[in-house]
């Protein structure tokens, strides 16, 4: 059962793309700021992490930037989310090291498929 | 980032005009959406989360105006941000919501929800594609340009922004107590080549608007909150003028001051603009005003040139009437005075110009028309004329304690006139007073005509005449005889047998 870390400063969106993921079978934790998404996810060592850009105090490519840096939770797949994806926006969330990119609201099945594809290896892995 | 397009004014204004309209109707259109989806949802497992769409969709709505009113026009890098993150954020959390609803029923739950689901669904998923398309080309880093938006924009919102700008010039009032609204305005609409005056209150408004030599206004602007009277008083004051109504009324009020849109809208208004007063909706306005203006000027035109022709054709008491009862009932008048004059041996003038009928006639129209001066200038009401006969009346439809007295002055002046009329004809004139029936008789080619016997006795009295006199009966003589004097004859008329009948010699020196 993979476990999601949702980080966004917006708790209404944790709760209603944790009750989406939940009813998929996925064990879901979510984060209303980026310095606490950090600490949970170096305390939960969760399968993937879904970031929300548009935060106040530290934003999501700052938070991305900051787990990569830290071998505990640089191999955490990252997917960045943010409203109206624009070309810019998925260039400086790769450079900040996300592994993907996903605009909101985010249409569910494409956003399970690039989940799938970056926990993919690790299953096989195992 | 790139901003908001640079561009020429108006296609600017047009652009800024059209995401207005486009934004804010969607964002309604949410709203309601989300209510009928809410109302279908009452009682069920979703009420809860449908009641909370609604508050978001609303939520939506007060943003969306807010950003329109603040940051849209004036901050275009808080405006991207604020498109982005918090309106897309706001309409995205409905969409995401909604899929949840949808997910987490079954299939026939789901089909019961249905038309409301999922269409609040797509009117979220047309928003998100609006500020999409809003934000859309900074992408790629390259600025949006206003053109390419234009070229988006439908036909006729164009061409009505357009139209706007080629509105043909007219007289615009501007009232307003506070100096800078009315500054600015004024501003803008001399820009667009209206002729602007200003006032600072109704009062002076009053003033101008009845000062008949200055030139006419076409559309008044005006605040609806002034010290002393009101832009409401002023409203009604004008629309409830038969003078002043044609003029449209625009009313400016303060944001939110919807009782007093409601009251003005009421009392007549054409429009209302809220402040702080936006140059492009203030130039539709007067637009939209002027062409009102023109379209009532043209129907007041008409009715005039209506009203001059039943003038011509009835008396002014009679138009009234049949202006307030659509009916003209046949009326008997207790003392009128009628007079005839003929034409002394005009049928034997005539015969020297058997073969000119226009001569006859142009000759004839020329006395005629001087005999409808002379009447106009006595109070006498021209009846008709029957071949080369003129009748006229005097007491039948204006006040006059003497008809007898009236008409024979106003023979004198008709003798003189035939005098120095080139044709060298004589009249001879009847006078007798008496009550009569007046009326109009049959529905068309009809005229206002009078009848009794005092009409035939007035008839007998001219063929009884003498050329170049006037020949009173001796009910008409009692009136005058205080003033005048005359030559009593005795005369065998028809149809009354021998009678007494005075010609008028002259008046008593006073």
């Amino acid at each position: 059962m993979p476990k999601v870390l949702i980080i966004d400063d917006v708790a209404d969106n944790i709760d209603l793309l944790s009750r989406r993921l939940v009813r998929r079978g996925y064990e879901v934790l979510g984060s209303a700021g980026a310095l606490e998404g950090i600490a949970r996810a170096l305390a939960e060592r969760p399968d993937i992490i879904l970031m929300d850009i548009k935060m106040p105090l530290i934003d999501g490519h700052e938070a991305t930037r900051r787990l990569k840096a830290d071998p505990a939770t640089r191999s955490i797949p990252i997917i960045a989310l943010t409203n109206h994806a624009m070309a810019e926006d998925r260039a400086a969330a790769l450079a900040a090291g996300a592994d993907d990119y996903e605009s909101k609201p985010v249409d569910l099945p494409k956003l399970l498929e690039k989940m799938d594809a970056l926990l993919a290896p690790k299953t096989t892995e195992l | 980032m790139s901003e908001f397009p640079a561009a020429p004014d108006s296609q600017r204004r047009a652009w800024f005009t059209y995401v207005r309209q486009e934004l804010t109707t969607s964002a309604q259109a949410l709203a309601e959406a989300a209510r009928g989806f809410a109302a279908k949802c009452a009682g069920s497992d979703f009420a809860a989360a449908s009641a909370q769409l609604v508050d978001r969709a609303d939520v939506y709505r007060t943003q969306v105006a807010q950003f329109l009113e603040t940051s849209f026009e004036s901050a275009p890098p808080p405006a991207r941000k604020i498109l982005r993150h918090d309106l897309r954020g706001a309409v995205g959390y409905i969409v995401s919501a909604l899929d949840d609803i949808e997910e987490s029923t079954t299939a026939e739950r789901l089909s019961e929800l249905r038309p409301e689901l999922p269409a609040t669904l797509s009117v979220a998923h047309k928003i998100l594609q609006q500020l999409g398309s809003l934000l859309k080309e900074s992408t790629d880093g390259s600025p949006h340009p206003v053109e390419d938006s234009l070229a988006r924009l439908p036909a006729a919102i164009a061409s009505a922004v357009a139209s706007a700008d080629l509105a043909a010039p007219g007289r615009i009032l501007i009232v307003d107590d506070n100096e800078f609204s009315r500054d600015l305005m004024a501003k803008q609409l001399r820009q667009q080549g209206h002729a602007v005056e200003t006032v600072a209150g109704a009062r002076e408004a009053q003033a101008r608007l009845s000062d008949s030599g200055a030139p006419p206004v076409d559309v008044v602007v005006s605040d609806v909150l002034m010290p002393g009277i009101t832009g409401l008083d002023l409203l009604k004051w004008l629309k409830a003028d038969p003078l002043f109504w044609p003029i449209p009324v625009i009313m400016v009020s303060a944001l939110g001051d919807e009782d007093g849109v409601l009251a003005c809208i009421g009392a007549g208004a054409e429009d209302y603009l809220t402040r702080p007063v936006r140059a492009d909706l203030l130039r539709a306005r007067i637009a939209g005003g002027l062409e009102k203006k023109r379209l009532r000027d043209r129907e007041v035109e008409n009715r005039a040139r209506i009203d001059r022709l039943v003038r011509a054709i009835f008396p002014p008491a009679v138009v009234d009437e049949w202006r307030q009862h659509e009916t003209i009932r046949p009326k008997r008048h207790e003392k009128v005075g009628v007079l005839f004059t003929d034409i002394v041996g005009f049928t034997t003038w005539c015969e020297n110009y058997r073969d000119r009928p226009e001569l006859v006639v142009d000759t004839l129209q020329a006395l005629i028309r001087q005999f409808e001066d002379v009447a106009r200038r006595f109070g006498v009401q021209k009846i008709k004329t029957i071949g080369d006969a003129f009748m006229a009346v005097a007491g039948l439809t204006e006040r006059d304690p003497n008809p007898a007295l009236t008409l024979l002055q106003c023979a004198g002046a008709l003798i003189d006139a035939t005098k120095s009329h080139p044709a060298g004809w004589a009249i001879r004139v009847g006078i007798h007073v008496g009550p009569v029936v007046t009326g109009i008789l049959g529905q068309t080619q009809f005229s206002f005509d009078v009848w009794g016997q005092t009409v035939n006795a007035a008839a007998r009295m001219e063929s009884n005449g003498l050329a170049g006199r006037v020949t009173l009966s001796a009910e008409a003589w009692v009136d005058v005889e205080g003033v005048a004097e005359g030559t009593l004859r005795e005369a065998e008329v028809k149809g009354l047998g021998a009678i007494a009948l005075w010609d008028f010699d002259h008046f008593r020196p006073a």
